[in-house]
């Protein structure tokens, strides 16, 4: 049979896809070192300085934790209780039960002895309507708002109007956060011009000891799926979000740790309900709000404040997240593709946004195209063997390299994994994440584009084992 | 084609092994010393419990510090330094001084790279004394050295280096004010003389100026801020109403009861929240036109000074409970509601 028709559309396609993957990764490579400088120089500035200065200072400026919380018995004492015990000077604690159908409020009300306060405050954003706002004799940082469904945006803005602090950190109520992360975060918004919003890193929790709502043994989980999501999430903070300081395009505050200032979220009309993207959408509307205005609109991420988190250990959930995700970034693409290409906005315009259309948004569709001409081509007999080892180690052998060094970056800068089972599980997981999951998150990332284009807005459920205590504290 | 594929494996076979090799040759060099140090670093703190009672270094004591290298050797002064004030700091220092640290700091400050003269000020942070080689890095060029200057200068308040500190109010980067702003406020007092020639030289203070003078409080910066209260900058007549509340008195109150008819709400807000803070009951008028204003934080401001008038104010409160005024009454339920919590700043947060 005659395929000279299909030879002449795979092959350029082919080398289409090879060109592509070859200046994506070099890309990365590019990104990878503008982390290892930027951690460089972030050791240099915080060796030897005295953190507690922040901590003992009268000039901190008061801090909000927003919590938005949907059927979260299982595990929202733990969560609160552990945010109390932040190290800060001035916090304040907003959990938001968005109209919780499980016993979320019950159990806060009968641990922190919650009482009904009048639910009055300014309303400078709209929600749906606020229930009851409760308060803790024991307990006066904390305050906790009961408010009619409305998705995870309503909950934070209902908490934006209802907190006191100048600054605002929003963070999902399965979240734990490090005791010192907000002191950490909160110190680029005292020293340096213009900062709006800081993120941390986000940590897997899965397989580690927790203890009073902490983690006191971080350990890489054993299980396939969390294991390689924890090198995914060392990947994206470690070099990605870092990398991308130096070039000034940070677009992404994960929603699980993100340090705002309050009244640039306020100004800027709140978080966005039409979308599931939200955490992306907010930091971008904050860019081009910037720019439009002549405002401050920096956005920093450091690296140090750490905040832990259950990921999902099973194929649905997760297919249904990176799904969300998925569609969240397309949303978002598709909302501000003003931006795009455009001068005015500067390196947002020229260089985020581009990247993160052509890389982020399309790299699942490029890949899937790619992976299926190459079978096709291989079952005609158009290509040997050996280019589809080229394509192999471009394509997926760059990848386990990268997250190689992310590795070291992590053992070298923050050493968070101790013992040697945790190291080679590290480099066990980077390997595997190559041999099936990745081209599980591809076909959830094409899933996630068809969705967007269908418009399809649901959020899925995510079911939580909780965090499990410890009970002995390892030495 | 294969010799391609070779190369590229190859390649990407020894990068990969690169990366395990660093990362389980850390873990082993780690297992292999980090045990040996944490003993060396324990036994120098217990042997130096005696020199820090008596004064005297014994020759055991001596033996386990200079054990140490010098990493570890600023490590112990890291973790000594936040304990230590008055005479153990004294010591803390001669020992510094003793082993050799601080003229290793003195060389680092003399560095051409920018990391090493910030190492070089911090140890004398943690060290004590360097006022010979860090007066010379409040003018850096490096916004992190300076900064470190601006810090190390509140453990060494000279009239020479408060002037410098002072110098820097205005300075371009946001990291140096803020550390000379912290600085000048754990000086306090020391601060005023120099801060007082400052604030009366200048027409347009920075705002970490009129901040910390409203901590250090000094009836003496009363005369800068009767120049500044009609400021055209909002921010400006907000720090300096801080100030005079911060003062207090009564030139101190007619000077606020001014401020709450300023056609700038944030302006009103603040005079509230400082009557407020200056508790007097003489004022609750003005308060109770506050609580009917038409911005929700002016109202705030009036409903918690009248809350920190204490039984007066509550009757008051309670009475605006019935008030025509919807708005006064809203917030008067608001204020009547909410938990007190103590607010070092002034005013009763809730």
């Amino acid at each position: 049979m005659n395929f000279h028709w299909l030879e002449a559309i795979l092959s350029p396609f082919q080398s289409f896809v090879l060109v592509y993957f070859l200046a994506v990764n070099s890309f990365y490579l590019l990104l990878l070192v503008n982390a290892t400088v930027e951690l460089r120089r972030h050791r240099a500035r915080v060796k030897l300085e005295e953190r507690w200065r922040i901590l003992g200072s009268d000039v901190a400026p008061a801090l909000s934790v927003i919590a938005p919380a949907y059927n979260e018995e299982a595990t929202v004492t733990q969560s609160v209780r552990a945010l109390l015990m932040l190290r800060y000077p001035s916090l304040e604690i907003v959990l938001v039960s968005d109209g919780s159908r499980d016993d979320t409020l019950g159990v806060l009300t009968r641990e922190f002895q919650l009482v009904p306060v009048h639910p009055i405050y300014e309303r400078r954003v709209e929600t749906k309507d606020v229930r009851a706002i409760f308060r803790s004799p024991d307990y006066p940082g904390l305050v906790v708002v009961d408010k009619e469904n409305g998705g995870k945006a309503d909950a934070l803005n209902t908490g934006l109007n209802i907190a006191s602090g100048e600054l605002v950190c929003a963070i999902d109520a399965d979240t734990l956060i490090e005791p010192e992360a907000l002191i950490l975060m909160a110190r680029p918004f005292l020293t340096q011009e213009g900062v709006v919003a800081v993120g941390g890193t986000i940590r897997v929790a899965n397989g580690s000891s927790v203890h009073n709502g902490r983690v006191v043994d971080a350990q890489v989980s054993r299980q396939w799926l969390a294991g390689i999501q924890t090198v995914e999430y060392l990947r994206a903070f470690l070099f990605g979000r870092l990398g991308w300081n130096r070039i000034g395009g940070n677009l992404i505050i994960s929603g699980a740790l993100g340090l705002f200032h309050k009244d640039t979220l306020i100004e800027a009309g709140g978080y966005l309900h039409a979308t599931v993207g939200e955490d992306i959408e907010i930091v971008a509307r904050i860019r081009r709000n910037g720019v439009q205005n002549n405002k401050p609109a920096r956005i920093e991420f450091v690296p140090d404040p750490v905040a832990w988190t259950e990921v999902p250990s099973s194929l649905g959930p997760l297919g249904r997240q990176r799904d969300r995700w998925h569609r969240g970034l397309a949303d978002v693409m598709w909302r501000y593709r003003h931006v795009i290409c455009h001068p005015k906005y500067g390196m947002l315009g020229m260089v985020a946004f581009p990247y993160f259309i052509l890389v982020e948004l399309l790299a699942p569709v490029i890949e899937a195209l790619g992976l299926i001409c190459l079978v096709l081509a291989l079952a005609i007999g158009m290509v040997e063997f050996e280019f589809f080892g080229v394509f192999f180690f471009i394509v997926y052998g760059y990848g386990i390299v990268l997250n190689g060094v992310v590795i070291v970056l992590d053992e070298f800068g923050f050493r968070r994994y101790n013992g040697w089972r945790n190291r080679a599980l590290l480099f066990l997981w980077a390997n595997v994440e190559s041999m099936g999951y990745r081209q599980l998150t591809v076909y959830w990332r094409l899933k996630g584009i068809v969705g967007f284009l269908r418009k399809r807005t649901e959020w899925g459920v995510m079911t939580r084992a909780g965090f499990t205590a410890s009970t002995e504290i390892p030495d | 084609m294969s010799r391609w594929l070779l190369i590229i494996g190859l390649t990407e076979l020894v990068l990969i092994g690169t990366c395990v090799a660093a990362v389980f040759g850390n873990g082993l060099w780690l297992r292999h010393s980090a045990g040996p140090r944490k003993d060396r670093l324990i036994n120098a703190h217990m042997t130096l419990r005696s020199y820090f009672d008596t004064g005297e270094l014994s020759e055991e004591a001596d033996r386990a510090v200079r054990r140490l290298s010098l990493g570890e050797r600023l490590d112990l002064f890291s973790a000594l330094a936040g304990t230590f004030q008055g005479r153990e700091r004294q010591l803390a220092h001669d020992l510094a001084v003793n082993l050799g640290v601080l003229d290793f700091a003195a060389r680092k400050c003399k560095s051409r790279i920018w990391s090493r003269r910030l190492k070089g000020v911090r140890i004398f942070t943690l060290a004590g004394g360097g006022q010979a080689s860090v007066l010379s890095l409040f003018g850096d060029s490096r916004t992190e050295v300076r900064a470190a200057a601006a810090e190390w200068a509140s453990e060494h308040p000279t009239p020479e280096v408060i002037d410098h500190l002072i110098a820097m109010l205005d300075d371009t980067s946001t990291l140096c004010r803020f550390t000379v702003k912290d600085s000048l406020l754990r000086l306090g007092p020391a601060a005023t003389p120099a801060l007082t020639r400052y604030l009366m030289a200048t027409d347009s203070p920075p705002e970490e100026a009129l901040e910390v003078a409203t901590w250090i409080s000094d009836p003496a910066f009363l005369k800068a801020a009767r120049r500044f209260q009609m400021h055209p900058d909002v921010t400006t007549r907000v720090r300096v109403i801080e100030l005079i509340a911060s003062i207090g008195g009564t030139e101190a109150t007619s000077l606020l009861e001014v401020s709450v008819s300023d056609p700038d709400s944030e302006v009103r807000a603040a005079g509230l929240r400082a009557l407020g803070k200056l508790e007097r009951w003489q004022s609750a008028q003005l308060l109770m036109i506050g609580l009917a204003d038409e911005e929700w934080q002016v109202r705030k401001q009036a409903g918690l000074a009248l809350s920190a008038l204490g039984a007066p104010g509550a009757l008051l409160l309670k009475q605006s409970l019935s008030s025509k005024d919807a708005n006064a009454a809203d917030m008067a339920r608001h204020i009547l509601d909410t938990p007190t919590v103590g607010d070092k700043r002034g005013g009763i947060k809730p």
